[in-house]
């Protein structure tokens, strides 16, 4: 049953549910269509309509004050299938070793490993209705430094597929246009004892709905808004008794980060687009995170440019440096610099290379506890302060592009199936990251880690069972859960994890 | 001139240096590499790239 409270005043849902989940996109339509098969009565609460309004959308104004990010309402949806209305369908689990402790990544490991997600593989590929994702191969010729991976593009848009579903399912109840404004706790148990709502009019009333259990499952920017923006009870919000409630927000950064000259042929580059990503040995020999290094063909006019430019490039790169010149010649002493009345071309043997692209990087952030979201100091319509995102980026996710994108170079040369070129920034140690200037996407719209994953409340807000420490009722789905990113699109990762929560709350109420 | 291509040439700049690549070093299960790996102005190059061997003009000392 849907209802919207732009419909009715006051709506006719049952007096107590099993589970009420804040948020109907991906993480809460695939709770709330698995509770509902397995018997279960659920109120899903969303925020927005059927369909994209403004007035929904202000709601998630908010303001950026650390690296330059996109602007918060427009990384992500408020309405029916939140996000997942503009998501690129990008699929693939996260690497086994992802989920396990680097000793190099302050904050990594996992209190749960691949082997707890990976009994949801199957019924996620059919969630987002994908083919079977290929293994990972190991890149032969690159020393076990670098492996192939595979993604999976869906086209299942959640508000689409799973519509009718929520439309005809006697078990769930979908309640379109309701804020969840506050979460009351019971002053005896501190269990949540109902989730507070209310439509847009200004007259609408708060209401409130209550249930054995609770999930949050509105993004990793406003799950911990609602947990801090919730401090009626709880000074502080929430499940943040330990300050940690938004903290350690994790992108996956998106960058140009070079190009590369390549027999096509040798390469194996028939695919429009191919994917090398470092192997856990290098991650753990370099010390670095994970990260997608993504091989994009150019198009015929900007592969004959680049091979033409690319080439000149290369002989002055050797020949205007003094430096370089004195240290080719401690390599091979018969070096001799051409003038420049002399065929440059000539210091270089003719590479035979008919293919060009660019090298594209979406790597793993690692945890940052000053990377967070917080409240800023204006409201929205309810009088709830809107977030503030300060999104801050280490050395090590430097070094994590850096490293792997040599890797690739190194792969290349010695294969000598092409030759490879980064950009200085990417080499430069003390140069920034780009910014929306220099014409780059910056990042993925991927908000992950603001309630973090741990075995402690000491480092985290929700337990291994997606369970805010200091609240036995109170679960949190979604990628604010991650405790590290990967760099794979979180999408397929979130489902796993929202089928994983499902079956826990059905064991328990 | 496409956006990727504006992308492209938009870093380009003087600075060169040839520096280490940085990465762990390793050997073939064959022995040494066959030809060392070197960074040269952003380029990952192998040695022989800019070789004598390759600048038949060149005069060998």
């Amino acid at each position: 049953m849907i209802i919207d409270l732009e419909d009715v005043e006051s709506p006719a849902l049952a007096a107590h549910y099993d589970v009420c989940i804040a948020g109907a996109g991906v993480a809460g339509i695939v709770i709330a269509k698995a509770l509902a098969e397995k018997g279960r009565k659920v109120l899903l609460l969303e925020a927005g309509g059927k369909y994209f309004t403004d007035r929904s959308q202000d709601i998630y104004r908010g303001n950026v004050v650390g690296h330059e990010y996109f602007d918060l309402d427009v990384s992500r949806l408020r309405f029916l299938g939140g996000s997942s209305n503009h998501w690129g369908g990008w699929c693939r689990p996260l690497d086994a070793h992802d989920f396990e402790k680097h000793a190099h990544i302050d904050g990594s490991g996992w209190p749960i490993d691949i082997g707890d997600v990976a009994p949801y593989h199957a019924a996620a590929t059919e969630t987002v209705s994908i083919e079977p994702l290929p293994d990972d191969q190991d890149v032969a010729g690159s020393g076990g430094d670098l492996k192939e991976v595979f993604f999976r593009t869906s086209q299942v848009w959640f508000k689409d597929k799973y519509g009718e579903l929520l439309a005809n399912s006697e078990n769930i109840d979908l309640l379109l246009r309701a804020n969840l404004l506050d979460i009351s706790l019971d002053p005896l148990t501190g269990r949540v004892a109902g989730f507070q709502y209310c439509g847009y009019h200004p007259d609408d009333e708060m209401l409130e709905v209550r249930a054995d259990a609770y999930v949050l499952a509105m993004g990793g920017i406003e799950n911990p808004r609602a947990l801090l923006n919730a401090n009626s009870q709880r000074p502080q919000g929430v499940g943040n008794e330990n300050d940690l409630v938004g903290r350690y927000f994790m992108e996956h950064p998106h960058f140009d980060i070079g190009y590369y000259l390549v027999d096509q042929k040798r390469a194996g580059l028939g695919r429009e687009r191919r994917f090398l990503a470092p192997t856990r040995q290098l991650i753990t020999e370099a010390k670095i995170a994970n990260c997608g290094i993504r091989l994009e063909e150019a198009d015929a006019q900007t592969r004959e440019m680049l091979l033409k430019e690319t080439r000149s490039d290369l002989t002055a790169a050797v020949c205007a440096s003094n430096a370089a010149v004195d240290w080719v010649k401690s390599v091979n002493p018969g070096f001799r610099c051409p003038s420049p009345m002399e065929r440059p071309e000539r210091v270089l043997k003719k590479l035979p290379f008919d293919g060009a692209g660019l090298l594209r990087s979406a790597s793993e952030q690692v945890p940052c506890p000053t990377s967070r979201v917080s409240l800023g100091d204006e409201t929205d319509q309810f009088g709830r302060r809107r977030a503030a995102l300060h999104w801050q980026l280490s050395p090590l996710d430097k070094d994590t592009i850096r490293t792997s994108g040599l890797a690739v170079g190194r792969y290349f040369a010695e294969q000598n199936i092409g030759r490879v070129r980064l950009f200085d920034w990417v080499l430069d140690e003390q140069a920034g990251f780009p910014g929306f200037e220099d014409g780059e996407e910056l990042a993925g719209n991927h908000h992950m880690g603001t309630t973090r994953m741990g075995s402690s409340a000491a480092d985290s807000v929700v337990n291994g069972d997606c369970r805010v420490h200091s609240v036995d009722n109170l679960y949190v789905a979604g990628s604010s859960v991650f405790r590290t990113a990967g760099h794979t699109n979180p999408t397929f990762t979130i489902v796993q994890l929202a089928l994983r929560l499902a079956d826990h709350l059905a064991g328990l109420v | 001139m496409g956006a990727l291509t504006r992308r492209v040439f938009l870093r380009f700049s003087a600075a060169l240096a040839v520096v280490a690549l940085g990465l762990p070093p390793r050997t073939w299960a064959g022995g040494r590499l066959r030809d060392e790996i070197i960074l040269v102005d952003g380029w990952v190059l192998r040695a022989s790239d800019v070789s004598a061997d390759q600048a038949p003009e060149v005069h060998r000392p």
